[in-house]
């Protein structure tokens, strides 16, 4: 029966699903890019203080993770062999870029303050505290915040939300809503065709801002002092304002009305196919 | 199997090949079944861009009449006046320009129009065919995607349907629910353009659906690493 015993936990050891660890420290200079390849599993990077790269990845042991230094700063490489994910806790020097391409793979970055680019198939994309993100998914969700620069966004089948950023932003989606709140960019774009857009934040005076869905609402909430030149079009919804608006025989392009708020001078465009359009004033306390 | 002829299919239609390279994609196209199939489809699509009229004139624009009937006051006021009311005022955008057609229509004018490729800066092409007659007595035009972006699509939906084995089923799964959701929305966009020709918005939000859909085709091939 010991002999069994002592057998049993000798097989589960060698065990292909057997749990392994490969954990990696690197010094690194202060500003680098860390490329990540890995088809499964979960990614988790947190910017830290000082320059070291450290990589822990848990996975099978079936599976090689190979973390290098390369020329423009580290490099990590999967090798999967079998259906296996790999689960990676990475910590990387603030102010480091991250290149992420996946497959079936759960990202998360948080406070790397440096630029991000993400792209993956399915599995959500969460990034928190970076310099840039640019993020591209087909059937994940894709959540940003607290951005200091520019934001792209594109998820097929899932809803993206992006808050506190102060850039530019374009986000698209085919499937799933697009919300944005806390938005200070001098441009953003956002569509999707079959999900509600939603919009928060400040409209810049000689900015453009772009909101375009067939199948949903767009809801676009901006303060009391903005200066627009809006143009809003839907074929079966209906269109509606918080502000003082009027049509001054602008009618010029068929299928859409144009009108002004404040002084105009941003260019403001809503426009759904099915949906309502609704212009809130931010400060609005009727919804 | 798509390979690397699929995207010297439309350059062969176009005459756009050199002698050499013309001779291997003829003896290629006597072995690929694929790729004589896309060449049938694009052909299909390079003939009738062959039959569509030149720039058709409208026989009768209605816009400016209507424009007239809504223009009737300098200023509309359609929000609400004070300054710190948070009133709204609703109001359809269909609804609006049904009232300019129904003055017209009441005064007994019943108009012809179409628009031809030459009336807007947007790529779309609409073409008079089959006249359908609607119970207003206007008769409508018939919408035609632009022929280059025709001819894209097809080009990716072979390109998607020859590597799609090399797609997980999940992710084949939700790109063919995705391209179901834009083609249902380009249809209802198509049907809403067909009844109202006249309307910018309709076909640049046709123009960018279509565009969508092609961006999805895209992606999809690029994940199956197909030649497009």
């Amino acid at each position: 029966m010991r002999r069994t015993l002592v057998c049993l936990a000798l097989a589960c050891l060698a065990s292909p699903a057997a749990a392994q660890r490969t954990d990696t420290r690197l010094e690194v200079g202060a500003t680098g890019t860390l490329r990540i390849d890995s088809q499964r599993g979960t990614i988790r990077i947190r910017g830290g203080a000082g320059r070291e790269l450290h990589v822990l990845a848990t996975h099978d042991a079936r599976t090689r993770v190979d973390v290098r230094r390369a020329e423009s700063g580290a490099r990590i490489e999967v090798e999967q062999r079998s259906g296996a994910g790999v689960d990676f806790e990475i910590v990387v020097p603030r102010g480091w870029a991250v290149n992420v391409d996946g497959l079936q793979t759960s990202v998360t970055i948080e406070d790397t303050e440096g630029d991000v680019d993400v792209e993956n198939v399915g599995g959500s994309i969460v990034v928190r505290g970076v310099r840039t993100a640019r993020l591209e998914t087909v059937h994940g969700s894709v959540q940003v915040s607290d951005v200091r620069g520019s934001v792209h966004a594109e998820s097929v089948n899932q809803a993206i939300r992006i808050s506190n950023v102060v850039g530019d932003v374009t986000a698209e989606s085919v499937n799933g809503a697009v919300l944005l709140t806390g938005i200070n960019a001098g441009a953003v774009d956002a569509s999707s065709v079959n999900g509600r857009i939603e919009f928060t934040g400040s409209i810049a005076d000689r900015g453009s801002y772009t909101f375009d869905t067939h199948q949903g609402d767009v809801i676009v909430n901006v303060p009391a002092a903005t200066n627009a030149d809006v143009s809003v079009a839907t074929h079966n919804g209906s269109i509606e304002a918080d502000f003082p608006v009027q049509v001054r025989g602008d009618v010029t392009r068929r299928g859409e009305l144009r009108f002004q708020i404040g002084r105009g001078g941003a260019v403001l465009r809503a426009e759904s196919f099915n949906g309502a359009i609704r212009i809130r004033r931010a400060d609005s306390r009727t919804r | 199997m798509t390979d690397r002829w699929t995207d010297r299919l439309s350059a062969y239609l176009d005459d756009e090949l050199g002698a050499e390279e013309r001779a291997q994609l003829d003896a290629h196209l006597t072995e690929c079944v694929p790729c004589r199939t896309t060449l049938a489809e694009l052909s299909r699509v390079v003939e009738r861009a062959r039959a569509l009229p030149a720039a058709t004139e409208p026989t009768a624009d209605l816009w400016p009449r209507i424009l007239e009937h809504i223009e009737t006051a300098d200023v509309v006021p359609i929000g609400p006046a004070r300054e710190r009311s948070t009133k709204r005022f609703t109001f359809t955008l269909p609804q609006a320009i049904a009232a300019g057609l129904a003055l017209l229509l009441a005064g007994g004018l019943t108009a012809r129009f179409a628009l031809g490729p030459g009336a807007s800066d947007q790529p779309v092409a609409l073409v008079e065919e089959s006249p359908n007659v609607a119970p207003t007595g206007v008769t409508f035009a018939r919408y035609q995607p632009p022929v280059e972006l025709e001819r894209r699509l097809v080009e990716l939906e072979s390109a998607l349907n020859a590597a799609r084995g090399r797609l997980d089923s999940e992710t084949i799964a939700v790109i063919e629910k995705n391209l179901a959701i834009v083609e249902a929305a380009v249809e209802e966009a198509i049907q809403a353009l067909n009844r109202d020709p006249a309307n910018d918005y309709l076909r640049a939000h046709l123009d960018r659906t279509l565009r969508v859909k092609v961006d999805v085709l895209e992606r999809a091939t690029t994940l199956a690493g197909a030649e497009t």
